[in-house]
């Protein structure tokens, strides 16, 4: 298997931006675009990711698959999925650790699953499969969740890096919503980042969040908070400088806004860098001198 | 303590509660429910509760994608009514597609069984815009092409629309009503038609234009797929009192220059 690019840190392809995309380079280093997005037969959307694939690289990033249903995995999605990378050659092909209905409805949101071993074979069998259709490793995502099962056997970490193994996959690590899982359920977010195997997290996300009082609600309408951008800052310690994208989906703010906060992030990568260079140069000396 | 559902049995109950976000009773169905699951709560929240979290998230996600592409009509209804409106057609059709965009390719049928014929109109022209904007892109027929055709090759000439056509007919000025709607101006939904349009895409933008019914007509035809030979025996049936070579000549050219022809393949 290749090794994952470094790319950078990227913002999402948004239909609110199209227009100025087509009149001026972003200054961001990748897109990420929403798969299902893009599954149409032409037309202007389509045309928007060939003009942005030009000049930067690309991610597709899907919300249907639906990994953790129990319903038959939707082979006509599969062969669009597959179509679609082929046209535009992603990076990587991303999607959610979920399911997003049963009985052949799609609710259209990223349900949470009980951690368990029954669940853990299920989810790496239809992974593998996938990925031979594809031909690529798929990277999933954790979500942010409202609820947890009482009979799980495991925490949502322990599991995400136990199916990476098993189903030799990717992670998507989501640090806004490991933030927001963590204050719904009380866990502590730091112990979650640090399970995370380092060689299989090949992207994060950061986004915004609504504070509903009783819980955290993952909306992506707003601009990442203090705590969740402290908490990548401890993530890129841990994993490294991992290709980082900004997501927001509500009250999409002008693309100005979006490349502020993709320097923003720049600069966290830049400052542990920095912090890095700095323990590695002094134990360096240490060693010199204590040779 | 009972065993815990297998994972099947436990998305097919979430699946129904989940679905419950129009539903009056939708509170009460949730309390009912959450001791037989085995979601977990606490101080904060109930599993109840939590569970609604979704429930509510997933209505409003479904009815406000649905809104976005039926904004006349939305207006047209009232707020009020359009969510009533949502919670039964969303009943009555699950959303059973990967793409959430498609959520509402139901709804202009779905009107035409349970509203005025005029809401159903306006609903069929805003999603006629919608499906255009998407559609497969085509080679376009030329006037060059034509131009370099031999005589007696015209009547084999085949001529086909391109895939963004869509042809409609509406009991009221379902153009003129939109705009309307959309800038905040009093409107009626008088039937007044028939009135006969076609909605295309040029390039990447989409375009409608009111069009005589028998133009609607000849694109019918074109819609279907048929050759230059055959449109002009339609035209000859239609007693004109024009040749009808003639007056399919000159609609060719009307829709050469709209890009509403598609090059043989």
């Amino acid at each position: 298997m290749e090794a994952i690019p470094k790319l950078g840190i990227g913002i999402g392809l948004r239909t609110t931006h199209f227009s100025e995309l087509l009149e001026r380079s972003a200054q961001v280093d990748w897109f990420e675009a929403v798969s299902e997005n893009f599954m149409m037969d032409g037309g202007r959307p389509l045309h928007v990711l060939d003009h942005v694939r030009r000049d930067a690289p690309v991610v597709l990033h899907g919300v249907s698959l639906s990994i953790g249903t129990t319903d038959p995995l939707d082979e006509t999605y599969l062969t669009r999925l597959a179509t679609l990378a082929r046209r535009f050659e992603p990076e990587w092909i991303s999607d959610h650790l979920c399911w997003t209905g049963a009985k052949h409805h799609n609710l259209h949101d990223l349900l949470p699953l009980p951690w368990t071993e029954e669940v853990l074979t299920h989810v790496a069998e239809r992974v593998a499969r996938v990925q031979d259709v594809l031909g690529r490793r798929l990277v999933l995502e954790n979500v942010s969740s409202y609820f947890t099962f009482s009979h799980s056997t495991m925490s949502e970490a322990e599991f995400l890096s136990a199916l990476v193994e098993r189903a030799d996959c990717d992670i998507l690590l989501d640090v806004n919503n490991v933030y927001v899982s963590a204050f719904n359920h009380g866990f502590d977010a730091r112990a979650y980042i640090d399970t995370m195997p380092r060689d299989r997290v090949v992207q994060l996300h950061l986004a915004g969040h609504s504070d509903m009082g009783t819980h955290l609600l993952d909306t992506h309408d707003a601009p990442v908070c203090p705590e969740v951008w402290d908490l990548y800052r401890y993530t890129i310690r841990r994993l490294g400088r991992v290709p980082t994208l900004i997501e927001w989906d509500g009250n999409v703010p002008p693309l100005a806004t979006l490349e502020d906060e993709v320097s923003r992030a720049r600069l966290i990568c830049d400052e542990v860098d920095a912090e890095t260079r700095t323990k590695n140069g002094g134990a360096r000396v240490g060693r010199t001198f204590a040779a | 303590m009972s065993a815990a559902p297998s994972l099947r049995e436990l998305q097919h109950q979430l699946e129904g509660l989940f679905s419950l976000g129009g539903a009056a009773d939708c509170e009460a169905r949730l309390k009912d429910a959450e001791s037989s699951l085995p979601v977990g709560g606490d101080g904060r929240l109930s599993p109840a509760q939590r569970i609604g979290i979704y429930t509510d998230m997933i209505f409003a996600r479904i009815r406000d994608a649905i809104a976005e592409d039926f904004s006349a009509t939305v207006t047209a209804l009232g707020d009020d009514a359009w969510e009533s409106l949502i919670a039964r057609y969303v009943e009555a059709h699950p959303t059973d597609h990967p793409d959430l965009r498609l959520a509402g390719r139901h709804l202009p049928a779905y009107l035409r069984a349970t509203e005025t014929p005029q809401i159903a109109d306006l609903a069929s022209f805003e999603w006629a815009l919608i499906d255009s904007f998407t559609a497969a892109d085509a080679p376009l027929l030329s006037g060059d092409t034509l131009r370099a055709l031999a005589p007696e090759a015209w009547p084999a000439l085949e001529l086909r629309s391109v895939p963004s056509l869509r042809l409609l007919c509406a009991t009221s000025p379902i153009d003129q009503t939109r705009r309307k709607l959309l800038d905040g101006e009093p409107t009626d939904l008088e039937t007044v038609g028939p009135f006969t349009l076609r909605v295309w895409r040029r390039e990447l933008r989409v375009f409608h234009k009111r069009v005589p019914p028998f133009e609607h007509e000849a694109l019918q035809h074109i819609a279907r797929g048929t050759t230059f030979a055959d449109l002009c025996e339609w035209i000859a049936e239609g007693d004109t009192g024009e040749d009808a070579s003639e007056v399919a000549v000159r609609l060719l050219q009307g829709w050469l220059a709209d890009e509403l022809l598609m090059a043989a393949p």
